[in-house]
């Protein structure tokens, strides 16, 4: 198992290598430039070709790759973002903690009503319980998320004044004691990602249900059945737990989703998240900072995989010595 | 009732009680607001909030990418030599002291002499003197720092440091923008920032936050990017009592519909750009108010004179005849705009009255067409010349609605006298891309003019490396006329050369102008003598302030 | 026992039959008409105009109409035109005779946004299904190549996979975009392009799994060819998971292409897609909320439909999941998952 999980590891190292060559290749062919961000109504066309020497970019495009391969691989340095001027590194860093709060508050809500909805389902297949979570979960994941997330501040925002709606804190908080900043980001992340989580947790729903029947029809739960257990413990026990598996396994696979399906949400929300600021990256071709953020996506994807695959392992016995 | 009626109504009630809602809980706080208005003056102390679409990108101004909040900022922490008066509508620029209390010209008109006040300090205490005004120069115009605006620069051979509070400006040749070059960009911190080489201004961002001193009257407090930028009193700022907020919060909202939901609901004050459907809104509500200026600004439908199509006057004046603008601006606008002919807006000094938009007269177009060979030769609807349909992209960046909307009008608009007009909507980079290297047939853009009404930039057939003339314009005579003007030292007499300018573009239309759009800010009443301007939205924030109670 | 899941999926197919149906009805009116959009615009669902003929051509509205002396007048919101009755051609005993009826509202440009749900349906779905006939095909073909080729082709093949599908995909559309023309056929392309990757690796992993059946191994053992056993067994068992997971595939590409509009980057005006209509409406959500409310339900009902219709298609073609019914679990995962998920936990 080592071994395969050698290889594995070894052929992500090449995919990862691929990826970023890859979007290497197309961020300088596709049209637009990362300078334009500099250009005023005065800017002069002698000024931008001056800038694009002070920045390499007038190099011949082989000569910009090995350059960036270079200081990549061997400095670990991914470059000065154009549009931050700091590393892009440091760009990244300082983005991932908002963006893994909100994933993590996602999948808590997505994994809670999951759970909850699929269990209840489960109890009683085709029974009226099971049918109406199934439409109602149905109508949940077909609902565009952007507009649900208009919605939502539309009724909880603007009618009823519960919840902020935009950004992750109030106004002028950025200085206030720990804990008024922690229950003020807490009030703001409620409705984003209620809308991501929500939808997600709908569409888990039919999953815990189905995988939860699928364990409760096997042999051994039978046999508990027949060794006269009661059926709330063979559902728990037996069914859940066997479950579980598969479960956690779609966690691993939904790690990456987690930052690249929020862009919308982070959006309507204002919120400061990877997803806002990749898009703003694309959009101004800063190069440096789109490169590393594939990176980080790429190794996410890599990673996400991994622990699917690890966790596929553990749970089939007939590959757990393979 | 029918199904559908009782739909329509439910949906309609409860829409309504959404929105009566939110009205009525806002009338009485701005009621007492208003009273307390006449009672008191000034008072020291609060704090506002202002919406910005886009984040700041850094505080030094002359190696950061140029973004309007980034400007915004910058005139907040630092201090230009004079202050710019927002009565471009009237007259010539005027200007007010600021840093330099008086100013003179000598030398036959090719030295600008200005005297510093003496009581200006850095944060840090250290004074600011004339070595701070050479050395901002030297970085201002330094090929190594890049600054967008040095163009403006180019004619100013020398500062000179005469003493510490006076310095000389020499020029190469007197014209009238002299002054307003002169005052171009803030004044930075010479003994702070001349610490880090030029060369290595643009991979440091963060470092001129770590040695920021400033001479403005607010100060950086805290900055989370994506976020929120807090602003805080600068006490050592010059002005006896001023500012009179303590803190000035910049709130980054990119959606334009939640900034204004926030403003309404009271968690934000200051919208920089209400769109035209949400500015009755915020005019009618109590807690809110409407400030509206004509920037010297428009928005024109430019032709690439470089495609076949449009190398005649006669058919770039079928388009023009041929596209209801007045319907345009009525259903984009609503009030907050209106049709123009100029690229002065009809209020400013320079605008000749004597233009008028051309009439919309679809008939007269097409024959203006025919008589360029434009005919519907095959029967598709759609004319022709020599086997060559007339059909063309209108290019749009995506991201500006009303654009994108004036396009789509356009097309159907044009469809009548069998034109095929295709909107093309891109992201701003690409669409910057193909403006630059002149690959597109037409497209809609805002355009800004100089307080000094020179159009050079966007009509001069030369325009010395400015990528302004869009559309590859070039008449000799407006050429010739341009330069004269740019010979008068006093802009009242180019008068006559700027209207003969206009005369000319009626008659070439080398764009066809859609409208001059008003800026409509929305502000919080209780905000007391906010003064927003075309000049800047934030403009003498130190004036500012709040009654109390939040 | 009442088989509630089935008659589920026959009020998917009929829910879906009603959005074809709607998508080939004609349009009351043309959806890029802008007929006098200063009286026409934002008007709520129900209103009806008065529609004024003159000899010009030029079609005028007007909440309504009156008769003074020799001319028309006309009143519309707060204002009033006049038109001499001499010039107007629909014009009889002093009543105009057409009449303009908004039954879904109008939008910004007095559209009518009936017109545009039933166009934008028709645009909507020919996106949903090209594209995904796009990205089954692609799938079928690579994912049964891995699974029949030599283990380092496989192996170079599904890393590739790995890597199409940690591209930054929003990247890849904002540059395609830029370097191609925006228009529906590359929006088909892009969304047919850039979904295919779970297909594949749902069908390698069937095709693979299927290998190891009692009819496949008799086939190989009599001798047959790799590539026979492929087409003859392995691709039309392995075509039932690819065809329920493309049916709900459909749905979220009709997601996506209204996902790409919130970013400008989708259908481009006036073409009507449902997913530009919604972005169009939202600078109006407050205030016309009719302009964005309708395509965003016609989208749900729609990606509803398909993901009924996937569930009903597993019941009728899968016979593994029949026999699991009979053992008491009537779904499988396949109803809530990509089949991207899928293929993942099922990768052998």
């Amino acid at each position: 198992m080592a071994g395969s999980i050698l290889r594995r590891l070894a052929s992500s190292v090449l995919l990862f290598f691929l990826v970023l060559t890859l979007t290497f290749a197309l961020v300088h062919i596709a049209p637009g430039n990362p300078l334009r961000i500099y250009q005023g109504p005065h800017t002069t066309r002698a000024q931008m070709a001056a800038m694009e020497h002070a920045y390499g970019l007038d190099r011949p495009l082989p000569v910009q790759y090995l350059a960036w391969l270079k200081s990549v691989a061997l400095e670990g340095n991914w470059g000065i973002s154009f549009s931050h001027q700091r590393p892009a590194l440091a760009v990244i860093r300082d983005t991932i903690p908002n963006t893994v709060l909100l994933g993590l508050t996602t999948l808590l809500i997505q994994y809670g009503l999951g759970l909850l909805l699929g269990v209840a389902a489960a109890r009683r297949p085709d029974g009226l319980v099971d049918s109406t979570i199934r439409i109602a979960s149905m109508l949940l994941y077909s609902i565009p998320t952007f507009w649900l997330g208009l919605m939502s501040i539309l009724l909880f925002h603007l009618q009823w004044h519960l919840l902020p709606a935009s950004g992750m804190s109030s106004p002028g908080t950025s200085n206030a004691p720990l804990m008024t900043r922690a229950g003020d980001v807490a009030l703001h992340l409620i409705l984003p990602a209620s809308v991501l989580g929500i939808s997600a947790g709908a569409r888990l729903a039919r999953f815990v249900r189905n995988s939860l029947l699928d364990a409760l029809s096997q042999d051994y739960v039978r046999t508990a059945r027949a060794k006269g257990l009661s059926e709330g413990r063979v559902v728990w026990l037996h069914g859940l737990r066997n479950s579980l598996v598969p479960l956690a396994q779609l966690l691993g696979m939904s790690l990456p989703s987690l930052l690249n399906g929020t862009l919308v949400v982070e959006v309507v929300f204002a919120w400061p998240g990877l997803g806002r600021l990749l898009f703003d990256a694309a959009t101004a071709r800063d190069f440096p900072l789109i490169l590393a953020g594939t990176a980080f996506g790429a190794l996410l994807v890599i990673a996400g995989s991994l622990i699917a695959d690890v966790l596929h392992r553990f749970a089939d016995p007939r590959l757990r010595h393979g | 009732m029918t199904p559908s009626k009782f739909l329509h109504l439910l949906l309609t009630a409860g829409l309504a009680a959404l929105l009566g809602g939110s009205l009525a809980c806002g009338a009485p706080r701005g009621a007492t607001d208003e009273k307390a208005t006449e009672a008191t003056g000034p008072q020291r102390g609060g704090s506002i909030v202002v919406a910005f679409t886009g984040d700041i990108s850094g505080v030094n101004v002359l190696a950061t990418p140029s973004s309007q909040p980034t400007t915004e900022i910058a005139q907040r922490l630092f201090l230009t030599l004079l202050e710019e008066q927002p009565d471009y509508q009237d007259d010539p620029p005027t200007f007010r002291p600021r840093l330099a209390e008086t100013w003179e010209f000598s030398d036959e008109h090719k030295v600008l002499t200005f005297h510093l006040r003496h009581d200006v300090v850095w944060s840090d205490g250290v004074p600011l003197t004339a070595e701070d005004v050479r050395w901002t120069w030297q970085a201002q115009v330094s090929p190594e720092v890049h600054w967008d605006n040095s163009s403006l620069k180019s004619s100013v051979e020398d500062v000179e440091v005469v003493d510490p509070y006076t310095v000389r400006f020499r020029f190469s040749h007197a014209y009238p923008g002299q002054l307003v070059h002169a005052n171009e960009g803030v004044i930075l911190p010479k003994h702070a920032w001349s610490k880090l080489p030029f060369d290595q201004w643009h991979s440091n961002g963060p470092w001129f936050i770590d040695h920021l001193v400033v001479s403005g009257p607010f100060t950086l407090e805290s900055w989370v990017p994506q976020q929120e930028v807090v602003l805080k009193r600068n006490d050592l700022y010059f002005e006896e009592g001023k500012p009179y907020l303590d803190r000035v919060i910049l709130r980054i909202i990119p959606d334009a519909s939640s900034q204004l939901t926030q403003l309404l609901g009271g968690d934000i004050d200051l919208v920089r750009q209400v769109p035209p459907a949400m500015a009755e809104k915020i005019a009618e509500n109590p807690r809110t108010k409407l400030i509206t200026f004509w920037p010297p600004q428009f928005t024109t439908l430019i032709w690439n004179l470089e495609n076949p199509l449009f190398k005649t006057a006669e058919v770039r004046r079928a388009m023009t005849l041929a596209i209801d603008r007045q319907t345009i601006v009525d259903t984009i606008w609503g009030s907050f705009a209106r049709t123009s002919a100029s690229p002065y807006i009809s209020s400013v000094w320079g605008h000749d009255p004597d233009i008028e938009p051309l009439p919309y007269d679809p008939e007269a177009a097409k024959e203006l067409l025919a008589g360029q060979g434009f005919e519907d030769s095959d029967g598709d609807g759609i004319v022709d010349r020599q086997g060559k349909p007339f059909r063309f992209d209108i290019l749009v960046n995506s991201g500006n609605q009303e654009r994108v909307d004036a396009a789509i009008m356009i097309q159907a608009q044009l469809r009548r006298i069998g034109v095929d007009a295709q909107p093309l909507t891109l992201d701003w980079n690409t669409v910057g891309d193909r403006l630059d290297e002149r690959k597109f047939d037409s497209t809609i853009t805002g355009l800004a003019v100089e307080t000094s009404l020179d159009l050079t930039p966007y009509f001069h057939t030369d325009t010395a490396g400015v990528r302004l003339n869009l559309g590859s314009y070039s008449n000799p005579e407006v050429d010739h006329l341009l330069e004269e003007a740019r010979a008068q030292l006093d802009l009242e007499d180019t008068k006559p050369y700027l209207y003969r300018i206009q005369e000319i573009l009626q008659q070439d239309q080398p764009h066809t102008i859609l409208w001059e759009p008003q800026r409509t800010i929305g502000l919080s009443r209780r905000v007391q003598d906010a003064q927003p301007n075309a000049i800047s939205t934030l403009a003498r924030l130190e004036d500012w302030w709040v009654l109390s109670g939040r | 026992m009442a088989d509630r899941s089935r008659i589920l999926s026959m009020a998917g197919g009929a829910l879906l039959l009603l959005v074809g149906t709607l998508a080939l009805l004609p349009t009351p009116y043309d959806p890029a008409e802008q007929v006098d959009p200063r009286v026409g615009r934002y008007r709520p669902p129900g209103t009806r105009l008065v529609e004024i003929h003159p000899a010009d051509g030029f079609v005028r509205l007007a909440d309504s109409v009156e008769v003074r002396g020799d001319v028309l007048v006309l009143h519309w919101r707060h204002n009033e035109d006049e038109i001499p009755v001499a010039q107007i051609t629909n014009l009889e005993d002093g009543r105009v005779l057409d009449h303009r009826f908004y039954l879904l509202g109008s939008d910004k440009f007095g559209r009518d946004v009936l017109s545009r749900v039933l166009v934008g349906a028709r645009i909507s779905l020919l996106i949903g299904l090209l594209a995904v006939l796009i990205a089954a095909t692609l799938g079928l073909a690579i994912g049964s190549a891995a699974a029949i080729a030599p283990p380092w082709a496989d192996m170079v093949l599904m890393r590739g996979v790995d890597a199409l599908m940690s591209f930054p995909q929003l990247f890849l559309i904002i540059a395609l975009a830029a370097l191609f023309r925006p228009s529906t056929s590359f929006v088909i392309v892009l969304l047919g392009c850039t979904s295919w990757m779970g297909i594949s690796r749902l069908a390698r992993a069937e095709i693979l799994s299927l290998g190891q059946r009692e009819f496949v191994l008799a086939s190989r053992a009599v001798g047959q060819r790799p590539l026979g056993i492929l087409l003859r067994h392995q691709l039309p068992n392995a075509l039932t998971p690819v065809v329920v997971s493309a049916a709900l595939l459909v749905g979220n590409l009709i997601l996506a292409e209204a996902a790409l509009s919130f970013f400008g980057l989708g259908v481009q005006p006036p073409t009507p897609s449902w997913g530009n209509m919604i972005t169009e409406g939202r600078e109006a959500m407050t205030d016309a909320w009719w302009v964005a409310f309708f395509p965003g339900l016609a989208i749900a009902l729609t990606v509803i439909a398909f993901n009924l219709l996937g569930d009903g298609l597993r019941d009728v073609l899968d016979p593994r999941k029949r026999t699991v019914r009979a053992a008491g679990a009537d779904e499988t995962p396949a109803a809530v998952l990509d089949a991207d998920d899928l293929a993942r936990l099922r990768r052998p």
